[in-house]
């Protein structure tokens, strides 16, 4: 790392990634964009378009078939450290006994400077109650995951990310079965990080891209990147013609609502 | 009762409850959190496949029941990261090829109708100076790994895409844990026999999940919880002249049962 005199590697970029599970059919097919730092990026698409694989991709955790995938202008598996995971909570977990504050304090896990330590210090917990702190979830340190409700651990798994004091946030669906009122206060949070901090948020959640977004990547097998002087009516117009989703967004002077062809329904 | 503590058989099988109690304990809240069930119960049966190589072959069956058992373990382990969605199949065909393996070995090894027995229904009260000390080694060596790595455990059992994003070494934790649940499996089985063993390791930390909030209060309710079991066991086992693995089995089920009565921790 040489620190933020050298010129900005962007965030994260794809360069011809593709990638698919065992063989089958692609799933993500010649990806190529580049995510400035600072970038708030909503990634929407169809169900099964491989937003899921495109974090993981960025990750590490999926090795892409073909071209290459850098965060901060590392591969992965190094620059991985700089970035702060929010998985999806599909409520697998639910009855593993561990308390709010432990989940956050996983996010400490491997720092530098954390080669040979074997518990977590003061500093650890004051980030990890600092990250609660921030997404209003300070009062339920020591509530059980299990006794938490789906909003709530869901804000938990955010600050968890947040815990290492990350350069980006990746987010998967961290909008899903939320209600409304907590919907608006994440995003109104995320949106505050964002700026400092570089946020890729994969959403169904349309309301998330008027508000807030300063990027939307579309991605349906492809994807299509649109930076900020598009998001508007020209976005909403190719996205009406290749991601084959209902757009309804507040905020922008268009409503649109793609059409499904009636194929789709046989 | 108490007089019956100058015999060296019987200080022996308290002895062996108590570290089989404490294993049992923090390797079966793994076992339950980790959905590693079946795994433990093909490794208790493949052992058997072990049992009886090593007796045909005319060596310990306790290090051929361990060798075994390691090496079919690991072979699980990596099927389980090879082909997740098919490894509790593949478990159950193995679970069942060892035990298979166990009885024509057995067939072809006459003479030997105790020591097969044993491993089948244990023999707490046949424990010896071996067994203890290699218990004992056994528990130390997890006592020592949780210890170091509790961080690393925990968020590997909590959620492995994430721990890998903060460089936890997933896979290599996942071959360790399911090395040390083995080694364990099998040194239980001389308590509770090896169609029994999957009670110690799941009865006790499915009670102690409802109690506890943390994985290391879970852990050491568990432990106390198999360690009271097995020792109540044994003693209505020796008091009443029965089996004592079923006698350990069925008053951790009444516990089990017990506990779904009793207020807990309603998560």
């Amino acid at each position: 790392m040489t620190g933020r005199a050298a010129p900005p590697e962007p965030a994260l970029t794809f360069e011809g990634v593709s990638f698919s599970y065992g063989g089958c059919d692609l799933v993500l097919s010649d990806a190529t964009f580049s995510v400035p730092e600072g970038e708030f990026l909503v990634v929407i698409g169809p169900n099964g378009g491989g937003k899921t694989t495109l974090l993981k991709l960025a990750l590490g955790l999926l090795e892409p078939l073909a071209g290459t995938v850098t965060l901060f202008g590392l591969p992965p598996r190094e620059g991985g450290r700089l970035v702060g995971y929010v998985p999806q909570d599909a409520g697998r977990n639910r009855d593993f006994p561990i308390t709010a504050l432990e989940v956050v304090l996983q996010g400490r896990l491997g720092r530098r400077s954390d080669g040979r330590g074997w518990r977590y210090d003061a500093s650890d917990r004051d980030r990890a109650g600092a990250a609660l702190a921030l997404m209003g979830m300070e009062s339920f340190a020591h509530r059980p995951m299990g006794r938490l409700s789906q909003g709530q651990r869901q804000r938990v798994l955010i600050a968890r990310g947040l815990a290492p004091d990350p350069r980006m946030l990746l987010l998967d669906e961290p909008l899903a079965s939320i209600d409304q009122e907590s919907r608006e206060l994440l995003l109104s949070k995320l949106a505050s990080l964002a700026g400092e901090k570089t946020v890729v948020m994969v959403s169904h959640d349309l309301s998330a891209i008027s508000g807030h977004a300063t990027a939307v990547a579309c991605v349906d097998r492809s994807v299509h990147y649109h930076d900020s002087g598009e998001i508007s009516a020209d976005l909403l117009e190719e996205a009406y013609g290749q991601c084959p989703v209902e757009l309804i967004a507040h905020g922008i002077p268009h409503r649109v609502l793609a059409v499904h062809r009636t194929s789709d329904h046989d | 009762m108490t007089e019956l503590l100058h015999f060296e058989f019987m200080r022996n099988a308290l002895l062996a409850a108590l570290l089989c109690g404490v294993l049992c304990g923090i390797l079966g809240t793994v076992v339950v959190v980790k959905h590693y069930v079946i795994l433990a119960g093909g490794v208790a049966h493949a052992a058997y496949g072990g049992v009886g190589l090593a007796l045909f072959l005319g060596v310990s069956p306790q290090l051929g029941a361990l060798g075994f058992a390691l090496a079919v373990a690991l072979l699980m382990a990596w099927i389980m990261l090879r082909s997740p969605a098919r490894s509790d199949a593949i478990i159950g065909v193995l679970w069942a090829a060892g035990m298979a393996a166990g009885v024509l070995f057995a067939d072809l090894t006459p003479g030997y109708g105790a020591d097969f027995m044993s491993y089948l229904f244990g023999s707490i009260l046949t424990v010896s100076a071996a067994d203890l000390r290699l218990t004992a080694a056994l528990l130390g060596l997890v006592l020592a790994v949780g210890v170091r790595w509790h961080r690393e455990i925990a968020a590997f059992s909590y959620d492995e895409d994430f721990a890998r994003t903060r460089g936890v070494p997933v896979t290599a934790l996942h071959f360790l844990v399911v090395a040390l649940i083995s080694l364990a499996v099998v040194l239980t089985i001389r308590v509770v026999g090896l169609i029994l063993v999957i009670a110690l390791f799941t009865i006790p930390a499915s009670i102690a999940e409802r109690i506890s909030s943390t994985l290391w209060g879970v852990m050491a309710s568990a432990s106390l919880l198999a360690v009271f079991f097995s020792v109540a066991g044994l003693a209505l086992a020796v008091r009443f002249d029965l089996t004592a693995g079923a006698a350990i089995v069925l008053v951790a089920a009444a516990g089990y049962a017990l506990s779904l009565i009793l207020p807990g921790n309603d998560r």
